[in-house]
């Protein structure tokens, strides 16, 4: 197995009696291409900027391509690509001037990507930054994070302002990346679907403790939702192994499992008495569950 | 709670030190009223309005003008129903609130002969009125604390002069509420025709058209990207730096030149001595602004500087003293005008100013540098300076006084630096960001 690009292991962080980050341990492998899942103030930020160093965790430590994530060489920093949640683009710079100052401190910078990219995504370059909309903007941050070819890139909600076809455009950039094996993307959304469509991992992340990590289609194996029928009325509170949420009505029952094992299908129906289906869900639906 | 009451309260709660001062002044009245119960203390009770006054109306007068910009700025605030007007009345209830233990004070029996109760009352309204809209147009753009000092400046030298003085003691009592309520009514008229109230702003924008003027492709060294970064302002290159240096303190000294011509008051030795608190309070105003927003910009250097937070503590604290000597160039240009025949001051006076001036932008540098994270050790030792600087230097003042402050200064900078030496190695980017900027020339 390759070695990981990014370690992480017990970062607990505090903002005063508050904990953001619980004790999460974690790793990016090249190749991931890793969506973070969480509700507001979940901690998917704190997560991100910690891993990066911004932020100096209370407990535990990250390395970075091997290093100590607050104590990185030049060459390392150089291998890395972040988009903050919140742009920090100069108000008052025009597009061109802030990809030249952004590109001063790269020596691969490449020119040619970038073009492309303002072509494809009509990144006004010209205009100052105060003038263009929201969207613009974050079409430029992402382009300060893709244009030194990162091998890790880290984007905080790239995709929240932009429009459906930039959306789709910026998805085809990730999978193009995706196709160096040498690298990963750290990503967090709460486009579902986007993520669903771009990432092979994901990392939930609830309540600052990194709920799951794994595989997208492990974790789909991994939570179904069990469709019990019962000869007799079922007791209303049946007790199904891993439940997430169950709900009985009559003789049947509907309950949302985590860790799910298909062998253990056989089993449950024989302990009901009646018939079992097991539902796939979408991303989407077990983000819904799981914070139920 | 009613909106209006809700505006009015605001303006006493919004800020924790409000909060704090609030329920101190709380508990000063109290134990005034219980003293003057229990032991029959006469005149306790005035005691009681002071204690109000200073814990409680003072401060929330001087932050009125933040909160109001703070509420009135948000987009979404407009569409509540009739919210402008609720804004106004609430205003108005303050500033009623404010003169009511005036009022209170001087139409009581009990303290005899006093000023007469309408024109203290005036006078207290004027001076709220101006503290607030100095205090509005600040926080919409910092840089208009330079109009204020040279305001300051301009009515200094104006009241050290007798004829000036006798202008003002003929002006009537009543031009001086008048002036405020016309004032009020501009802001009223102002404030509801307005498409948009800026946000309150901290750090001062640096100049789009020195910007628009650059071009950066092909001559930008990482270097250079990195004082961009870290002022935000254009990048030099080494050559220009000189030209521009030379040209910025050669256009600053003209123009305190020119200033002096036209407001010194004669005799010239009235003018304010270079000992004075105005250069060094002056240096410290010039300095911190930009400070600060270098220090919040150091976010951008992270991913951009090799090794731990003291490769980022290095670059922030060479932006700071590149920063400082811009403010000492100046000081340069200041204390040539000084030795120049227009004010023929001492060479130990000068000597003596500058170093005071100096030491206070090292000061205000390392303060701000030590601010990490925290406006409240960069706003007590800011207060706490500027308090001394006026306590201590007035227009003309005693040698003692001069070394005195000079040695807090210098003491206070290496203490800060101490400080922030340590607070930098665990600093949180997470919280420390970029702070909004602002264009006095944008927006109202």
């Amino acid at each position: 197995m390759a070695e990981p690009i990014m370690t992480a292991r017990d970062v607990t962080k505090l903002f005063g009696s508050k904990t953001a980050l619980d004790a999460v341990s974690a790793d990016v492998f090249p190749g991931d291409i890793i969506g973070v899942l969480g509700k507001n103030g979940a901690g998917k930020t704190t997560l991100l900027e910690t891993l990066l160093g911004f932020s100096t965790p209370n407990r535990g430590s990250v390395t970075v391509f091997g290093e100590d994530a607050l104590a990185m060489s030049a060459q390392t920093k150089a291998r890395i690509g972040f988009l903050p949640q919140l742009d920090e683009l100069f108000a008052m710079l025009n597009g061109k001037q802030h990809l030249a100052i952004v590109s001063a401190f790269h020596s691969n910078w490449d020119r040619a990507l970038i073009e492309r990219l303002v072509a494809e995504w009509s990144v006004p370059l010209t205009r100052r930054i105060d003038s263009l909309s929201v969207g613009e903007r974050q079409k430029l941050a992402v382009l300060s994070a893709l244009g030194h070819r990162p091998d890790l890139l880290v984007l905080d909600e790239p995709v929240a302002s932009l429009d459906p076809i930039a959306r789709r455009q910026f998805l085809q950039q990730l999978f193009a990346i995706a196709e160096d094996e040498d690298r990963a993307v750290l990503f967090s959304s709460h486009i579902v679907s986007d993520l669903e469509r771009a990432a092979n991992k994901v990392w939930i992340v609830k309540d600052g403790r990194l709920y799951w990590q794994g595989y997208l289609d492990a974790l789909k194996e991994s939570v179904v939702r069990l469709h019990i029928r019962a000869r007799s009325a079922l007791p209303r509170d049946i007790a199904v192994p891993n439940a997430l949420v169950t709900r009985v009505d009559g003789n049947t029952a509907i309950a949302t499992v985590a860790r799910w094992q298909p062998s253990e299908a056989a089993a449950l129906a024989q302990r009901f008495d009646g018939s079992l289906d097991v539902e796939s869900l979408g991303l989407e639906d077990i983000f819904l569950e799981l914070h139920r | 709670m009613n909106a209006v009451l809700r505006v009015w309260w605001t303006f006493f709660t919004a800020l924790p030190l409000q909060r704090l001062l609030l329920g101190l002044g709380a508990a000063w009245c109290g134990l005034l009223v219980l003293g003057e119960l229990v032991s029959d203390g006469e005149g306790l009770w005035i005691l009681g309005v002071v204690g109000l006054f200073v814990l409680v109306l003072f401060p929330a007068v001087f932050a009125s003008a933040a909160v109001f910009r703070a509420l009135s700025a948000p987009h979404a605030n407009q569409l509540l129903p009739h919210f402008r007007a609720r804004m106004l009345v609430g205003i108005t209830l303050f500033m009623v609130t404010v003169l009511a233990p005036f009022a209170l004070l001087f139409l009581n029996e009990r303290t005899g002969s006093g000023p007469m109760p309408l024109e203290i009352i005036g006078y207290v309204l004027a001076v709220s009125t101006a503290i607030f809209m100095w205090m509005f147009v600040m926080f919409g753009d910092w840089r208009w604390i330079w109009l204020s000092v040279a305001m300051l400046i301009v009515a200094w030298v104006g009241l050290s002069s007798g004829a000036t003085r006798g202008m003002l003691a003929a002006i009537p009592a009543w031009a001086w509420p008048g002036a405020a309520m016309l004032a009020w009514i501009v802001f009223f008229a102002w404030y509801v025709r307005t498409r948009r109230v800026r946000a309150v702003m901290f750090a001062p924008q640096p100049p789009a058209g020195a910007w628009a003027r650059t071009e950066l492709e092909g001559t930008l060294t990482r270097e250079l990207a990195l004082r961009a970064l870290v002022t935000g302002r254009p990048p030099v290159q080494k050559g220009r730096a000189l030209v521009v240096r030379t040209a910025w303190v050669a256009g600053n000294v003209v123009i305190m030149v020119l200033g002096a011509f036209l407001f010194l008051p004669a005799p010239l030795t009235q003018f304010f001595a270079f000992t004075s608190f105005v250069w060094p309070f002056g240096t410290m105003m010039l300095l911190w602004g930009h400070a600060t927003g270098i220090v919040h910009r150091s976010r951008l250097l992270w991913l951009r500087t090799p090794g731990s937070r003291d490769g980022v503590r290095r670059e922030v604290e060479h932006a700071l003293l590149r920063n400082l000597r811009s403010g000492l160039l100046l000081l340069v240009g200041v204390a040539a005008l000084y030795l120049s025949p227009v004010v023929a001051a001492v060479p130990q006076q000068v000597l003596a100013g500058f170093a005071l001036a100096a030491c206070a932008g090292l000061f205000s540098t390392y303060l701000a540098f030590a601010s990490v994270p925290g406006r409240a050790l960069h706003l007590i030792g800011f207060g706490l300076m500027m308090a001394s600087q006026f306590a201590l230097l007035g227009p003309f003042n005693s040698p003692l006084n001069v070394g005195i402050v000079t040695v807090v200064e210098l003491a206070g900078a290496l203490a800060f630096r101490a400080l922030a030496l340590r607070r930098w190695r665990r600093v949180d980017w997470l919280q420390l960001r970029p702070l909004p900027t602002s264009n006095m020339f944008r927006g109202a």
